[in-house]
């Protein structure tokens, strides 16, 4: 009677069990089958749905945010992203990274007199009523300067020359502010009235600027929420009545979240999910605007260092095949990458060769550089599960063609003070900053010698020149010609680093969301005036 | 902290305002002493007072925890006491059984589970988010029953088996069959002679638990995206907010005292002979 009570129970409890694990199975990804294009792919209809007013816009964010109201605080982009109903900048960037009018509507620059003449648009008025103008432009420009927010070092002074226009004097000439008022934090202008009202605590914490949403509440880590700002500039927008940014960390809740309509947009689809979501939702690979390439950077100033025999840094490029890499570790959504920027910026230069994979030519190079039998070096990286199994990966290419790689993972602060704050390291280093917001001046901040960046890296004169005369020239034919000049050099002369992908974290929205041209624009990745939800 | 852009000098003003560039015995001893006072420290994370974080966030793990405690203790005793009278029997197996898979089981796997059946495929609850009873209380219902739960079938299982192996260990002493043999009912003696003995290394139990409930509910509050302390301490760990981090190891380190404190007084309730006279 006993065995047969237990051997009752037993068989019952094995079948729940069993129900359960099998249930689990169903919820395991398919694998990919669809390739998502690199940029935005929203659905358009055939016919145009007219516009439909009214709805509260969620999106599902990660993201944790600090300085959310003081843009001469903000030091990540999805910051930006997440202040930007409230907060807008000077001008914004199209899809190819090129600056369009935004609450600056002209501007002109003069190398003669080292100076940024900006037009300012008329009839803006800040959420509390104030207008905004000349004033407000120069109290914001002279708070990045005081804070030493990025970008801001390269300005002297900055003059009101009357209310709607405003002289910006450099200490130099560098035409890579102008890009920075449109695409960094000191460019996004907040009510200087609001925050002398109160101060910098209750500014960071309350949002005040031009946007077509108005600052609502901040729950810390919960949610933040915006309403719609009757007075916004652009006449009849928004169409939404309200934003709101609700924080959901964990990505399994936050993708379930989605898929039950609880959340309209999701700001972080794993790779590995992506395909799957793109058959029943809109599916997002975004422009990586907010990501550098995986890839490495070699101890080239060493001259006792292999590294510093440019036929080893190509023998290492070929070896690592990209685009496997890529089509491995992201399903297909991360975009290989030849050089430091992605295919539709235009610092982009379509003359790179690059080192499409060769292992034969990689063992050619390695001989040729007096290696035949490779030799050992080490790679040090950010350390986390998705980097762990990447440089595994390319540590086996690498060892494929005798190149032996002792991987060193580490913490972001170990990485940073070895790699950005004029550290020292032996063999390769992963490459962390991305070209944001302006190539050239991404490529002259971190990659070309003389600061705390990469001070292991040996510096070619004649790119170093090509990227001062990108800086500083006078349009943007001449500033492109010369970022391309320098990128050749960085990447089919020198092979000065090794890239890998682009892996920008994907979106989904719902599709009923219309217009957010969410992915496309690298400024605030929304927008959100023309968003509107059809039901 | 201030990303990958930062400035020397503004990495050395934050170094400098935390005290990141004094000895490390002079940082403990100046926190330890704003800390009598109080002053736990500015979050650079969330740009708050530490204190006052962890102040907004106890009430929510604490409201979360008290719930599974009761249900814990509640169902706990009960299984075990079932298990203890009818042992052997085909309900004392199941229960054995469902109190080793309750220990062994990870918490976040039930909660990722309970949210695909029981609101994502099924509808019954919510998937995500706190809301307070008394602002929504169909909200916060949908919202706080698989949390409490998974919660509690840990604690439900540990408290099961303690429970049932003091039972049996009370109910083969020899005043039970005392009182047996004086014709006492069986739920009488179970109750009001057996339990009372048994509950001793349960209460030690608890007391053991009860800082689980604010720590422990990392996972569970992670999952479940509910603002508590768990999730709050996670985030700070992540982001190096050590500031936080501290105050929250305080905070728990005091509730484990009192909770031990309010164990050693019931033990006085439960037996007399341990009593000081």
């Amino acid at each position: 009677m006993k065995r047969k009570a237990l051997f009752t129970t037993l068989i019952f409890t094995l079948v729940v069990l069993q129900l359960f694990t099998g249930c689990t199975k169903q919820t395991a990804t398919p694998v990919a089958t669809v390739k998502p294009t690199a940029t935005a792919t929203q659905a358009t209809a055939t016919a145009t749905p007219s516009v439909k007013r009214g709805g509260i816009l969620k999106i599902g964010d990660s993201n944790v945010t600090t300085y959310l109201g003081y843009p001469q605080k903000m030091t990540a982009g999805w910051v930006k992203r997440q202040a930007s109903p409230a907060i807008e900048s000077l001008m914004k960037v199209d899809s190819n990274g090129k600056l369009i009018p935004w609450l600056a509507t002209d501007w002109k620059s003069d190398i003669t007199s080292e100076s940024i003449t900006l037009t300012l648009r008329t009839g803006v008025k800040f959420h509390d009523g104030t207008d905004f103008n000349a004033e407000a432009v120069k109290w914001n420009l002279e708070q990045a300067m005081a804070t030493k927010q990025y970008g801001a070092t390269r300005i002297a002074s900055v003059d009101m020359v009357d209310a709607k226009t405003v002289k910006i004097n450099l200490l130099d000439w560098d035409n890579t502010v102008l890009d920075l008022l449109g695409t960094s934090y000191i460019g996004m202008m907040i009510s200087p009235t609001a925050f002398k009202a109160h101060n910098e605590e209750w500014a960071i914490n309350n949002p005040v600027g031009t946007g077509p949403f108005q600052f609502v509440s901040w729950e810390k880590d919960v949610k933040i929420t915006y309403k719609k700002f009757d007075g916004y500039w652009q006449q009849g927008k928004p169409y939404l009545d309200g934003v709101e940014f609700d924080y959901i960390v964990d990505p399994v809740t936050r993708s379930l979240s989605f898929q039950k309509g609880e959340i309209d947009i999701n700001l972080n689809v794993p790779a590995k999910d992506f395909a799957e979501i793109s058959k029943t939702y809109h599916g997002i690979s975004p422009v990586p605007y907010l990501c550098a390439p995986n890839g490495g950077v070699p101890s080239s100033a060493n001259p006792n260092s292999p590294w510093s025999k440019v036929e080893v840094r190509q023998a290492a490029q070929y070896a690592i095949n990209t685009t496997e890499l890529a089509q491995a570790m992201t399903f297909g959504v991360a975009e290989p990458a030849t050089q430091w920027i992605f295919k539709s910026h235009w610092g982009y230069n379509p003359n790179i060769v690059g080192y499409p994979y060769n292992v034969e030519k990689a063992k050619q190079l390695l001989a040729q550089a007096g290696y035949p039998t490779g030799f050992d070096t080490s790679f040090m990286y950010m350390t986390n599960p998705d980097a762990d199994r990447l440089y595994q990966a390319v540590a086996n290419y690498l060892t494929a063609v005798g190149i032996r790689v002792k991987l060193n993972p580490v913490q972001a602060g170990t990485m940073m003070d070895t790699t950005l704050k004029g550290g020292t390291w032996d063999g390769l280093a992963m490459v962390g900053p991305p070209p944001y917001p302006d190539v050239a001046a991404g490529l002259r901040d971190r990659f070309m010698g003389g600061g705390m960046n990469y001070t292991q890296l040996a510096i070619p004169d004649d790119y170093k020149q090509a990227l001062l005369y990108a800086c500083a020239a006078g349009d943007f034919a001449t500033k492109q010609k010369y970022t391309w000049d320098a990128e050749k050099l960085m990447i089919d002369k020198y092979c000065m680093i090794l890239t890998f992908y682009f892996n920008a974290p994907a979106y989904a929205e719902q599709k009923y969301v219309r217009d957010t041209k969410l992915g496309t624009t690298p400024s605030e990745n929304f927008e959100i005036a023309n968003t509107w939800l059809d039901k | 902290m201030l990303g990958t852009n930062a400035s020397q000098e503004q990495v050395d003003a934050l170094r400098k305002e935390l005290w990141l560039d004094r000895p490390l015995i002079d940082q403990y001893l100046h926190w330890a002493a704003n800390a009598l006072h109080g002053n736990f420290g500015h979050s650079v994370i969330y740009n708050e007072d530490a204190a006052g974080l962890i102040i907004k966030r106890l009430p929510i793990s604490f409201y979360l925890g008290s719930i599974a405690l009761v249900l814990s203790v509640v169902v706990g005793v009960f299984m075990g006491i079932i298990c203890a009278i009818r042992r052997t029997s085909i309900l004392d197996n199941f229960i054995s059984i469902f109190a080793n898979v309750g220990i062994a089981i990870p918490i976040f796997w039930l909660g990722i589970i309970g949210i695909y059946f029981f609101a994502y495929k099924l509808d019954w609850m919510a998937i995500q988010g706190f809301t307070w009873p008394t602002v929504d209380l169909w909200k916060s219902l949908r919202q706080t029953v698989m949390p409490v739960i998974c919660v509690a079938v840990p604690m439900v299982a540990v408290i099961a088996r303690q429970t049932r192996s003091s039972m049996l260990e009370v109910i083969g002493q020899d005043y039970i069959r005392t009182a047996r043999a004086k014709g006492l009912r069986e739920n009488y003696i179970t109750v009001r002679h057996a339990l009372k003995n048994a509950m001793i290394p349960v209460v030690t139990l608890l007391g053991m638990q009860v800082r689980m409930l604010i720590g422990g509910q990392v996972l569970v509050e992670t999952v479940f995206n509910i603002p508590g302390l768990g999730r709050l301490i996670v985030n700070a760990a992540l982001s190096k907010d050590f500031l936080v981090i501290q105050a929250a190891v305080v905070l728990i380190a005091i509730l484990t005292c009192v909770a031990n404190l309010l164990v050693d007084i019931s033990y006085g309730w439960l037996d007399p002979r341990t009593r000081y006279d």
